[in-house]
This record gives C-alpha cells, structure tokens and sequence, in this order.
C-alpha cells in the first residue's frame, strides 16, 4: 500500500499561458530540476499550464525555505529554460534583461 | 476592489470612488464634474491604474467637462480576475465598455495612453457612436512595436516561468514606472499607490497578461482584434490630437505616433505634441499638456 507523504510537494508558481515553442526545452530539463541551491523542484506541464513545487522532505514538518531563496532558485530555472531554449533565447540574455527591471541577481 | 485609500494616496487622488458590477466583478472608476453629455474618458494601461490621471482630472473637470476614469479588471481599486483568461484585450474592451454605460456615458472623447489605445479604439470599434474625439500618446493598437517584439529586455522577461516569477511572485515589474516614469513617483505615496493594487490582491492583477497579450503577428490571439481595429480607423473622422513623450523606448516618436497621424482622418489636422525628456508615462511627465489635449478635442468634439 503506497503511503502518502506527511509533508506535500508546495507548489511555489504557475503559469497558465506557457508558451508551446518553450515546451521541448521544459521537456528536456526533466520533470525533476535541481537548482544550484541544491533544492529540487517537481515541474509539471499539462497542456498549456505549467505547475512548478518545491520538493520537501516528505516525513518530517521543517521550517519554510525563505521566499527569496526560493524565488533565486526560480530564477536559475527561468534562465535554464531560455539557455536550452537556445537561438535568440540566452539565459544571459534573461540575467541582463532582469537586472534592467531592478531583479538583483547576486543578491 | 480597495475600498478605502490610505491617507497619503488619498491625499494625491482625492476623487470619491464609483463602482458598478460587471461580470461578477466590481469595478471602480472616477467621475468628476459637471453631470454633463461632454465626457472626456481617461484610459490607463499597465501597470497603471485611474491615479495615473490624478494631475489631469482636474483641469478638464474645471473647464466643464465630465472626467470618467475607470480601473480595469485586476488594476487600481476594481477587483481582480480569478484566471489568465480574463485578462484579453477584448473582455477588457467589453467591460470598460460596461462601465461606461453604467455611467450613462453616450460618447466621449477618448485619452488613450499605452493599453488605452486598444481599448479605446476597441469601444470605438465596438461601438462608433461612443467616439467623439481621440487623444492619443505612447500608445498603440495591439501589434507588437519595435521594442515589444526585443526579447532582451522585453519578451525574456515575460517568457514562460520568468513572467511569473518577475510580475507576480516578485513584483520586480513594476519597476518599470523607474525606467518609464519620472523621479517623483520613483518613492513615496506615488510609488506606493501604484504598487497598492498588487500589494493589498497579492499576486499581479493583470499585469503578466498585458505583456502577453501583445501580438506579435498573424497566429496571435489578439491580431485578430489589432486587424479590426487597423481597418475601422480610417472610419474614425472625429477630432484628433496627439501628445507623445520624445524619450519612450516603447513606443518611440516617429513609430506608432506617425502610423496614427497617417491612418486616422483627421489625424494631420495637427503637428503631434512632442514632449522632450517625457518618457512612456507620459501623464506623469506633462499633465497640462495632457490635460490642455484633451479640453482641445473636446471643445472641438462638442462643439463648445
């Protein structure tokens, strides 16, 4: 008999308008994405809409991860996706562009 | 729907609220002056809200004229959606529309700046016998310009996982009133009252959507409605005028700005109002010109 977790995946974004010329390079970054954080996300696509949580340990409650950390580590993820997107897509190109509208990246 | 203000934004935008129900939703608008059939109607876009118009209302109220400003679904003091999907340019267009006609308003002269532009034209396209006169500054019909089809900084931003962490997890987007808007809503009550949409719903309104609502050819869900709008200008003979910010990345003068004068019947009657050093949010930059644009078409349209 399968047991449930005691503690769920949290899921931590959505989109609900993912764009299909992105969906290869979702595909080929696996359903599981580890961030250089070390922490690991679940991402899931059905149809259009795309569901990203973040993976905790499952039979013990801990503290939340900070927002922060997390919204770091979905950055590195949005940065994943446009590099292995590739063509005019950059994750270089996402850093410059983020930083433009304020997102500290070394922060 | 925000209810009440905190005092400090109050006290920049004293206007009494009005709200009607549209869809399930409340919306809020602003109604100011005489209760007069010559309404100037002011059309925001993102990530703004009516508080943007809080210098213009005024001036044009004074010279006897009703101000009708409304917020959109997921903007300023109205309600926010519940999905993505209500968030198109089209639904957009039907509800303003019904915001005005919970006003009694029967035509009006339109100030449409940024997303106002293709919502304003959409009514006009919806319904002709609403137009009475445009004014028309740093705004578009609904095709990508230059800067919008840029994926650095532009489309990398909005794309997929990136839109949402950046306008709705963070809400790093609205710094785009920094880079588009002068130093004077950078901080303070000005600042704060544009991120109090955000800040009291959580999430980002109906600030991801706009971006992606963009079209950026045939094969995008708003061409269809950019198209419309493109062929019934030239079936637009009212007054025009147009007031345009020199330092706009997005919609630079000589772009969208000359397409309009050309496309529009009457739109050479008068040279455009370049602004120098007015950036996208060009209300923030130059009011009384706004406003002046506006009293102009107005007096024009009505015939006062």
């Amino acid at each position: 008999m399968l047991k449930e977790p005691l503690v769920p995946s949290l899921h931590v974004l959505g989109d609900d308008d993912f764009w299909p010329e992105f969906e290869a390079g979702l595909r080929s970054l696996g359903e599981l994405w580890t961030a250089p954080s070390g922490r690991s996300y679940r991402l899931d696509l059905e149809g259009r809409r795309l569901r990203v949580d973040l993976l905790l340990p499952d039979d013990v409650i801990v503290a939340p991860t900070s927002a922060s950390e997390v919204d770091r580590d979905l950055f590195e993820l949005a940065c994943a996706l446009q590099d292995v997107v590739g063509g005019e897509w950059s994750a270089e190109g996402l850093r410059r562009s983020a930083e433009l509208f304020g997102w500290c990246t070394d922060c | 729907m925000i209810p009440e203000l905190p005092g400090e934004i109050r006290e920049l935008y004293p206007f009494a609220p009005h709200w009607t129900r549209v869809g399930g939703y409340t919306l809020h608008y602003v109604d100011e002056g005489p209760q007069s059939p010559r309404v100037v109607v002011l059309l925001h876009g993102n990530p703004t809200w009516s508080f943007l118009y809080r210098k213009i209302i005024p001036p044009i109220a004074a010279a006897g004229f009703r101000v009708v400003a409304p917020d959109y679904l997921g903007c300023g003091r109205s309600d926010h959606g519940r999905h993505e999907a209500e968030y198109a340019i089209a639904h957009h267009i039907s509800r303003t529309m019904a915001i005005l006609d919970a006003a009694g308003v029967e035509q009006a002269v339109f100030f449409c700046q940024d997303w106002g532009g293709p919502i304003g034209l959409g009514i006009a396209l919806a319904r002709p016998s609403l137009l009475g006169g445009l004014v028309l500054a740093n705004t578009f019909w609904g095709e990508a310009s230059k800067f919008h089809r840029q994926i650095i900084p532009w489309r990398a931003i909005h794309a997929p996982i990136a839109g949402p962490l950046l306008f709705a997890r963070t809400r790093t987007f609205l710094n785009a009133l920094r880079l588009s808007g002068p130093p004077d809503i950078h901080s303070g009550a000005a600042w704060r009252a544009y991120n109090l949409p955000y800040e009291v719903h959580g999430g980002a309104g109906s600030t991801l959507a706009w971006p992606r609502a963009i079209s950026l050819g045939p094969g995008h869900p708003t061409q269809p409605l950019a198209d419309a709008i493109w062929a019934a200008m030239p079936s637009m003979r009212v007054p025009v005028r147009l007031v345009w910010g020199a330092a706009d990345v997005v919609f630079a003068p000589g772009e969208e700005e000359a397409r309009f004068r050309e496309r529009l019947p009457r739109g050479k009657e008068h040279p455009t109002q370049i602004i120098e050093g007015a950036r996208h949010f060009i209300q923030e930059y130059a009011p009384d010109q706004c406003s002046d644009a506006c009293v102009a078409v107005a007096r024009e349209a009505f015939k006062c």
